[in-house]
């Protein structure tokens, strides 16, 4: 009996939450066909462990933790790897990252251009409304990792979205 | 001007431009079966060796450290051609048993990074993480280099003894892991025979059955150089464009594949991404649709389609200076010729 309502339960909580899952998904991949795959390798990990997470007190934050978790470990194909490093500037002589002034250029392919870990720090931070200490916990990192993922983020999105020096501030790019 | 983050980001998700197929029942079927597996492994495992491993000796953990992990009689999925330095894809590694969730050849990926901090090659299967495992690396790590037995990817990791492999040492890792979250990557190092070590990593389950997978896997690596044959051809651009990173991903869930190519030529940077043709987005959508091509899609610039195949030659803003002697984006996207999808259509002679 205890396994039915076991199932009911997941599957209440899967489907409340699986379009809020989606929506940060997609701000963590900017694909909507690979944020369904996210959520659905998410919530089905989910599903696995369900048994044991009836003491978890918040099951939010751990759904979000998973998916988060989900999306980073996909970042470990050779070609993400690749990408990031580049991004990152670890290549020598690579140049300043020109600021782009075309209008075109909008939020959701400035945030796609943030290395994952910078794009998770900002989603996290900035659409879930996470603190740092939240935020470092979800991504399984240190404050201060938060803290730098986050700048270079935001300072990369400010080069790509104004036309101007960055401006960094708490909520406001 | 200002601009409101948090805003700009809810907009974002506010209007998705198609219904969700997230599959809630589908997630409760394919845990249950992850569960059983998980629960069935030991057994399943020791079922599946008494009957496939015919002429293997293969020992499990734990059961003494004599007992070594040969390479198995069956040969690799499929032969790759000898390099003949036209092709930007080589690889010193070659996957010879794997298990059927590996779906043969078209499974397999390769990637090698010439410019890397430590370039390195590997060769990849995705799996099936209703099987237990999600995807399984394979790198043959350069001559004199001893891999650090204390860390996995950076991260803390604890030794523990394996069987040897055809003879090698060999040992398990595996990080120290947040126990709340369903992680289970590990890696299985060994001595080969020229000296040199090789690394399995991926993420699978601590019971018999994929340990036993592992092994067995790790047997049958042959060693080498080949060139991976792609499909597309990219002829005449200047000896000046060196290529950095190249790479053969097949997707996560097996149906298709992307082909990713990195040159650098002086400051500049350009990227060419090849695929399986998908559906152009609709009229009007703000959407480009799902992106293959690094953020590029059918129809836009640098974007060519031929053969079933779209790809997209881009250089992020401020590297694309060097690319204006060959005509910029578009005059390496003018090179390339796209060869299908047909796997046996493919070449190794990629720059010839």
């Amino acid at each position: 009996m205890a396994k039915p309502k076991r199932d009911a339960e997941f599957i209440e909580f899967a489907s409340t939450r699986a379009t809020w899952l989606r929506g940060v998904a997609y701000l963590l991949c900017a694909d909507w066909h690979r944020a369904d795959d996210l959520v659905q390798e998410t919530i089905t990990k989910l599903y696995v462990h369900w048994p044991r997470l009836a003491r978890v007190e918040n099951m939010d934050g751990y759904a979000r933790k998973a998916l988060v978790n989900t999306f980073l470990s996909e970042q470990r194909s050779p070609w993400e790897r690749w990408r990031a490093r580049w991004q990152a500037q670890e290549l020598p002589d690579a140049p300043v990252f020109a600021p782009d002034l075309d209008a075109s250029v909008d939020l959701r392919e400035a945030l796609a251009a943030l290395p994952p870990r910078q794009r998770t720090a900002v989603v996290l931070r900035y659409y879930c409304d996470l603190t740092v200490e939240q935020t470092a916990e979800a991504m399984g990192c240190s404050t201060g990792n938060v803290k730098s993922q986050t700048s270079r983020g935001i300072d990369a999105l400010s080069r790509r979205l104004l036309a101007g020096p960055a401006t960094v501030a708490e909520g406001v790019v | 001007m200002d601009f409101d983050l948090s805003t700009g980001l809810a907009e974002l998700v506010g209007s998705p431009p198609q219904q969700s197929v997230v599959d809630v029942a589908a997630a409760v079927r394919q845990g249950r079966s992850r569960r059983r597996r998980r629960r069935l492994g030991v057994a399943a495992a020791s079922l599946a060796f008494a009957v496939g491993v015919s002429g293997l000796a293969l020992a499990l953990p734990g059961q003494g450290h004599g007992v070594t992990a040969a390479a198995p009689t069956t040969t690799a999925p499929a032969d790759l051609p000898p390099d003949t330095g036209h092709d930007p894809l080589t690889t010193e590694v070659q996957f010879g048993w794997l298990p059927d969730w590996a779906r043969g050849s078209d499974g397999i990926g390769y990637s090698a990074d010439y410019q890397g901090p430590s370039p390195q090659a590997f060769a990849m299967v995705r799996g099936n993480p209703a099987r237990g495992f999600s995807e399984l690396r394979l790198t043959l790590l350069p001559a004199g280099q001893v891999p650090d037995a204390t860390k996995l990817n950076g991260r803390p990791a604890q030794r523990s003894a394996a069987p040897q492999v055809n003879g090698g040492t060999a040992y398990w890792l595996t990080p120290s892991a947040d126990p709340r979250l369903p992680t289970d990557e590990h890696a299985l190092r060994w001595l080969t025979s020229s000296g040199r070590w090789a690394e399995l990593q991926g993420q699978w389950g601590e019971d018999a059955g994929a340990t036993a997978v592992v092994l067995r896997v790790a047997a049958g690596v042959t060693y080498g150089k080949w060139a991976v044959p792609l499909p597309v051809r990219l002829t005449g651009l200047p000896a000046d464009f060196k290529v950095a990173l190249a790479t053969l991903a097949p997707s996560m869930n097996g149906s298709d594949w992307t082909v990713a190519v990195a040159m650098t030529v002086g400051n500049s940077l350009v990227t060419i991404n090849v695929g399986p043709s998908l559906p152009l987005p609709p009229s009007g959508s703000p959407y480009p649709g799902k992106s293959i091509h690094n953020g590029g899609y059918p129809g836009a610039p640098g974007c060519i389609s031929q053969a079933g195949l779209d790809a997209c030659v881009d250089s992020p803003p401020g590297y694309e200076t060097a690319l204006q002697a060959v005509g910029g984006v578009h005059g390496v996207a003018d090179r390339l010729v796209l060869l299908g999808g047909d796997r046996a259509s493919w070449t190794t002679e990629v720059t010839n």
